[in-house]
């Protein structure tokens, strides 16, 4: 099997071959053409909206016309953009905190290694935690100030970027490790010096998804009584049938998340070195211990965070001295799930739920992951198609979920289809970024092979690119199985009344919250599980194609 | 002492802001700030919902200054979709809050104990709201269709079938949230919402809506109540605090009634940044008049609940399946002091 066998992301500079899709030698047409054209296209899309929700969704309240968007832009300019202002000012210190959180704990896994399992499981624990049962609590805490909408905002970001970028400080050669260690340097210059030159690209992609993300997160939060924000004014939008101002609210959060999308892709552009290297690392034994050892190593890890976590929640929740009204203990969730009498019927409601949950978050993740792969290697293959579609795939990701949901569901009808689409849209992104990231991993030298024997470029991608893109797909994979299941009890929450959004919701609207913190465990323990699955697949791919990964 | 433990969490809520937000626990710092200074007393009040004119008479009552004449300064906490009102009581965070009183009984099965001093709504504000042209007019039209209603209001719709002698099986429930397209869109007959709500979203727009109150086919449970925790009752100081407050609030109620329209322009002009429409507000303003005042509050007062009304939300209850609430859910004192003299506060 060609050189996938032996190589793996990296970039460093100086290499020669081109490593960009972009394809010399064709001559551009004039500038001027293509404006031209692109301003035919979207005059001809927007004229076709405009006839569309003129007569056949009339009267729907579905669809909004772009007149009618303009005319409310214009009528509440000035309140349309405080408040969104408000809302990004909220998502960017989320983002700002998240991300930092991000990066001091991937320091710190990579510093004290033997702290990464643990720490990567308690942060995948914080990430899986429910937005919509996390958003009235955080509220109980914090009170009216805008604490929930930035917390909601950095929970929702800090994995995005923590697993990539845990992925990236390890995607070096091992010769490099080996170098720094001959000159008697420790972790930390490895680190400084090595270390995150590898890892930049992977930050940058982490970064870039979690833009979206940290704007979701802020929306959720503002749905708990805020008093300003595009959350505040798209649920008054939503309420009273005012279909052009909540279009108008989504085409403004979508275009501001696009510029701050732009922003940093246009930063990651700037700093981050074009071309991959080889990646030598061996292969190694496909298990240096016994079987049983690792499986008991695992069992042993998985206890102690359940421990830590527990533990946590325990002191978090004394040291915070919350009101046992609402902040329900350990102990209160084992006596509602198991102890109890009722236990067996209080499973029955919740198991219930996780399955319709599970119905529409399964599909809708396959189709996303396969979305975005499919997008990914598209745009790999053809300029045009990346021209013609990053924008649409950026603006569909950073478009607000919480508002385009019940439009959505509405739209496709209440079934579960409505619902896995909205799960597919929050998937499909950061795998198509993720992808189209590790797509550009193959190494320069690689390339060069490919080039001389004049391979064609899906030979290429087939032997070269894809495999060298795994480990990106799956740290993408990874996150986003989680995401999905956030997805679809979102979409649950706000336009079916279905699955555990839905229980959820009801919980926190009728004072249930021994139910509620027993199904926050749940879906967290759901989320988990679908995170393992992944990763267990995720290591037998990689223990061939990217074996640096797998490397302990 | 519950206005001290409420400016606690607020400060905790801000030390958590930093440490909360960096993902990483370790929140400790926390002090008592000593409220009411200049016999000032600071109290918040939240609302069930977010700002609008359906808490107009509240914000008239700040704006005329009626809540500083009571020596109070009053936060007003907006409600939303994802907000526990009670549970703000519960934990402090608010002296009182507006309910439902059957929300109230479920947060007293739940472990609760809040008492419900008083009643803005004569009567309940749900309702059945259908398209103009198959208007559901009365409990018999529902058979044979689809009524989209959200989880939490589920046991009410099963209550108020149960009432009219329907049988559940007629009946097609579409879980739905508030979400009027799904009606316009035709996904369902009819949207199980509120009265003050929905109905006035769709006369604004322009849509021909039939809308059915519940409270006029026997389901009318006590709504936007006030509701304070027992121990603040039994606290004077506290209990005085509440008191003023509502006697402040229904001063507000009265101006209301008598301008409904002044109310509309105002929290247009507090809130700009609710993106309150002006006439839809001055429409619901007017339309709520209709279940706020009654007879029953000429004769007594604005807010004013009867014995009559408690029966009947126990019966209720009951159909609900809510289990424990009993006759001590309720106490008029505050009421009986506000209105010693007559029906005006």
């Amino acid at each position: 099997m060609g050189p996938q066998s032996t190589t793996a992301p990296v970039r460093s500079p100086g290499s020669t071959a081109p490593a960009d899709p972009r394809r010399p030698g064709r001559k551009p047409a004039p500038r001027w053409a293509g404006a031209l054209r692109g301003a035919l296209g979207a005059i001809v899309v927007l004229g076709l909206w405009e006839v569309a929700g003129r007569t056949v969704f009339a009267g729907l309240y579905l669809i909004g016309t772009p007149s009618g968007i303009v005319t409310k832009i214009a009528e509440n300019t000035e309140t349309y953009l405080r408040g969104l202002l408000f809302t990004t000012t909220d998502a960017a210190l989320g983002y700002l905190f998240g991300n930092a959180a991000a990066v001091i704990l991937a320091v710190l896994v990579v510093l004290v290694p033997g702290l990464e399992r643990l720490v990567l499981r308690i942060a995948l624990v914080v990430y899986c935690l429910p937005l919509v049962a996390l958003g009235p609590l955080l509220r109980l805490l914090y009170g009216s100030s805008n604490g929930p909408q930035i917390t909601l905002a950095a929970i929702a970001v800090f994995y995005l970027t923590l697993v990539p970028l845990v992925v990236g400080l390890r995607a070096l050669p091992g010769t490099w490790l080996d170098l720094t260690a001959s000159y008697g340097r420790g972790r930390w210059t490895t680190l400084v010096t090595v270390r995150f030159r590898a890892a930049l690209p992977y930050l940058m992609a982490g970064l870039q998804v979690s833009v979206p993300a940290a704007f979701l997160g802020a929306l959720v939060g503002e749905f708990t009584g805020a008093e300003r924000g595009l959350g505040v004014l798209s649920i008054l939008a939503l309420r009273s049938l005012d279909t052009d101002g909540l279009w108008a609210l989504m085409i403004l959060s979508t275009l501001v998340s696009l510029l701050g999308y732009g922003l940093v892709s246009w930063i990651a552009r700037r700093i981050t070195p074009e071309r991959p290297d080889v990646l030598l690392s061996p292969s190694g034994p496909p298990a240096r211990s016994a079987g049983w050892t690792r499986w008991a190593r695992g069992v042993g890890g998985a206890l102690v965070s359940i421990a830590v976590v527990l533990g946590g929640w325990i002191l978090l929740f004394a040291a915070l001295d919350l009101n046992p009204y609402f902040a329900k203990r350990p102990d209160d969730v084992w006596d509602w799930l198991i102890a109890s009498p009722d236990a067996a019927a209080h499973r029955t409601e919740i198991f219930r739920a996780v399955g319709e949950t599970l119905a529409v978050a399964i599909p809708g993740y396959a189709a996303g992951l396969l979305l975005g792969l499919g997008l990914a290697t598209a745009f790999s293959l053809s300029n045009r198609v990346r021209r013609t579609l990053t924008p649409i795939a950026v603006a569909l990701r950073c478009v607000p979920i919480i508002a385009v949901a019940p439009l959505l569901v509405a739209a496709l009808g209440r079934g579960p289809f409505g619902t896995a689409v909205v799960v597919a849209i929050l998937t499909f992104f950061p795998t198509l970024v993720s992808c189209l990231q590790g797509l550009r991993q193959l190494p320069g030298q690689v390339t060069d092979v490919f080039a001389t024997y004049s391979t064609p470029p899906l030979r290429v991608l087939l032997l070269g690119r894809i495999p060298a893109m795994a480990p990106a797909f799956f740290s993408a994979a990874r996150i986003a199985a989680p995401s999905a299941i956030l997805a679809a009890t979102v979409a649950e929450w706000l336009a079916t009344g279905t699955g555990l959004g839905d229980l959820m919701a009801v919980d926190a609207a009728t004072s249930r919250y021994t139910s509620l913190w027993s199904t926050v465990v749940i879906v967290t323990v759901v989320s988990l599980i679908a995170y393992a699955i992944v990763e267990v697949v995720e290591q037998r791919v990689l223990r061939v194609v990217a074996p640096e990964q797998t490397r302990r | 002492m519950s206005t001290g433990r409420l400016t606690r969490r607020r400060l905790l809520g801000a030390v958590g802001l930093s440490a909360g937000a960096a993902g990483l626990g370790g929140l400790s710092a926390c002090s008592r700030d000593a409220g009411g200074s200049q016999g000032i007393t600071d109290v918040t009040y939240q609302l069930s919902w977010t700002h609008s004119v359906q808490f107009g008479g509240t914000y008239l009552a700040e704006d005329a200054g009626f809540f500083g004449d009571q020596g109070l300064s009053v936060t007003l906490a907006a409600g939303g979709p994802n907000v526990a009102g009670d549970t703000n009581t519960v934990s402090g965070q608010s002296l009182i809050n507006i309910s439902g009183g059957d929300g109230v009984a479920r947060s007293n099965a739940e472990g609760a104990d809040l008492v419900i001093v008083g009643a803005q709504y004569q009567r309940a504000a749900n309702t059945i709201l259908s398209l103009g042209d198959a208007p559901i007019q009365s409990p018999e039209d529902l058979v044979g269709t689809q009524v989209g209603v959200a989880g939490p209001n589920v046991p009410a719709l099963d209550a108020f079938l149960d009432i009219n002698g329907i049988a559940k099986d007629d009946v097609e429930y579409v879980p739905s949230q508030y979400d009027p397209a799904t009606l316009t869109a035709g996904q369902v007959d009819s949207l199980f919402c509120f009265y003050n709500d929905l109905p006035v979203a769709l006369r604004v727009q322009g849509v021909e809506a039939y809308s059915m109150l519940l409270a006029d086919f026997g389901y009318n449970p006590m709504s936007q109540v006030y509701t304070v925790l027992r121990e603040s009752l039994e606290d004077e100081e506290t209990r005085d605090a509440i008191l003023r407050l509502i006697r402040g609030d229904a001063q507000g109620w009265q101006l209301y009634q008598r301008d409904p329209g002044a109310a509309a322009d105002l929290v247009v002009d507090l809130y700009p940044d609710a993106g309150l429409d002006l006439e839809t507000q001055r429409e619901q303003a007017e339309v709520q008049l209709d279940i706020m005042y009654s007879e029953a509050t000429e004769e007594s007062g604005f807010g004013w609940f009867t014995d009559e009304q408690v029966q009947e939300s126990l019966e209720l209850f009951e159909l609900l399946g809510i289990e424990g609430a009993t006759e001590q859910m309720w106490d008029r004192s505050i009421l009986e002091e506000i209105y010693a003299d007559g029906p005006t506060a």
